[in-house]
């Protein structure tokens, strides 16, 4: 009982990704406008949280920050610090190449696949593995491998064209987990998916996240896959409105079963 | 001979071998006359045209192809990778124009030869330093073109 309470408070004091008092903004002088207000929430190794709401409610600008894609800005002196922490890194002023060296540890599935068209599925999972430096003979076997994981082990030579929605998507679920990242983002990966196709990507997604122990951040409309989250997160007009997690986040060493 | 000669002519007579004088006339039309200069001009002219239409080539392509770039870019690649692959296209363009650039250039010497009886041939330093030139040319065009890949967001595919 002890042990598992102790490690319970160790993952809420040393969360993946931390965000306090975030703010973000959009445009310059007179147009600037305010996306996110005060964003205060802590995201533990091996979560899968999902962010939902209605359009415009700066989820997916809450997920481009959460995922190194974007610089947060300091606020303004008069109000609290803001502080966004990944993998350790601070966010908040980070250099373009801080954020490059941080990217390399996420991966990515997109809304529209973003495959490259001139390659091929294979080609396009080795795209992935050529950002660390591994010798040039595994890549092809082990892209290979991660493609059967995905049950794609019969169109490794197929170009994109040639793949349905799902099987697309598959590949760039091979493509974001086959350097085994810390941190998936996925932006509505079930957009363009029937209920069956959708249903089997995201269980994909969980069952390969979970095998590697790395937490998922989900934006989605979806209400039929709400249910394989950890977490849920909803958000309106740049605000936070619900987070059953959030209360017992804010009091460490509560002796309470996370689940 | 040619100093013997020289000796016995009055000092307003130059007394020249065939090939003295024909670099003579080379520099002459080349430097002081009109048709030199403007020869001259001509290959500043195609260089800049050369420039600015690879780099349309290059900006074209990269727009074309912007969300596959901010998705290597979210990926992880640095710009420094992006800039490569703009280079060698850059190269490839080069070395296609210059191949078919010196067969016509070659056929169009021919035609002049045959209608105006003046001689041009192609020379090997000529060749070099047009492909010099014409890699360079490319190369300012892609680092030019580079300015956009710059500003790709990859938090815009989003």
């Amino acid at each position: 009982m002890l042990s598992s309470d102790s490690q319970i408070c160790s993952n809420i004091l040393s969360p993946i990704i931390s965000a306090k008092h975030l703010n973000h903004f959009f445009g310059e002088g007179g147009l600037r406008k305010q996306v996110l207000f005060d964003i205060n929430l802590n995201i533990a190794t091996g979560e899968i949280v999902i962010l939902t709401g209605p359009s415009g409610s700066g989820k997916t600008t809450l997920l481009t920050l959460m995922g190194g894609l974007r610089t947060a800005a300091h606020n303004p002196a008069d109000i609290a610090p803001s502080s966004l922490t990944i993998l350790g890194q601070e966010i908040c002023g980070a250099s373009k190449r801080q954020l490059t060296q941080l990217r390399k540890q996420i991966g990515y599935i997109f809304q529209a696949h973003n495959l490259m068209t001139f390659l091929t599925a294979k080609q396009n999972v080795r795209m992935s593995l050529e950002l660390q430096d591994d010798s040039t003979e595994s890549l092809d076997s082990r892209a290979v491998t991660m493609l059967e994981a995905v049950g794609l082990g019969n169109r490794v030579d197929y170009y994109p064209e040639h793949l349905s929605g799902g099987q697309k998507q598959r590949v760039a679920i091979a493509r974001a987990l086959i350097n085994h990242p810390k941190i998936i983002l996925a932006d509505e990966p079930t957009a363009a998916l029937d209920k069956k196709s959708g249903r089997d990507v995201v269980e994909l997604i969980q069952k390969l996240a979970k095998d590697q122990d790395c937490t998922i951040l989900l934006v989605t409309h979806d209400n039929r896959i709400l249910d394989i989250a950890d977490r849920i997160l909803y958000m309106e007009d740049g605000h936070l409105i619900n987070d059953e997690m959030n209360d017992r986040w804010s009091v460490a060493g509560q002796q309470e079963q996370i689940h | 001979m040619q100093t013997r000669l020289a000796q016995t002519l009055p000092d307003d007579v130059l007394v020249l071998t065939v090939d003295e004088f024909a670099a003579i006339e080379k520099h002459y039309w080349e430097s002081q006359g009109a048709i030199g200069f403007i020869f001259g001009i001509g290959v500043i002219v195609g260089f800049i045209v050369g420039v600015v239409i690879v780099y349309q080539i290059l900006y074209t392509d990269v727009t074309n192809h912007l969300a596959e770039y901010a998705t290597l870019k979210a990926m992880g690649y640095d710009d420094r990778y992006l800039l490569s692959i703009l280079l060698q296209e850059a190269l490839i363009l080069a070395t296609l124009g210059y191949i078919p650039g010196f067969a016509v250039a070659v056929g169009l010497y021919h035609i002049t030869y045959a209608a105006t009886l003046l001689p041009i041939s192609m020379t090997v330093a000529r060749a070099i330093f047009v492909l010099i030139l014409t890699i360079i040319m490319c190369s300012v065009s892609g680092a030019v073109a580079m300015q956009k890949l710059r500003a790709v967001d990859p938090a815009d595919i989003f």
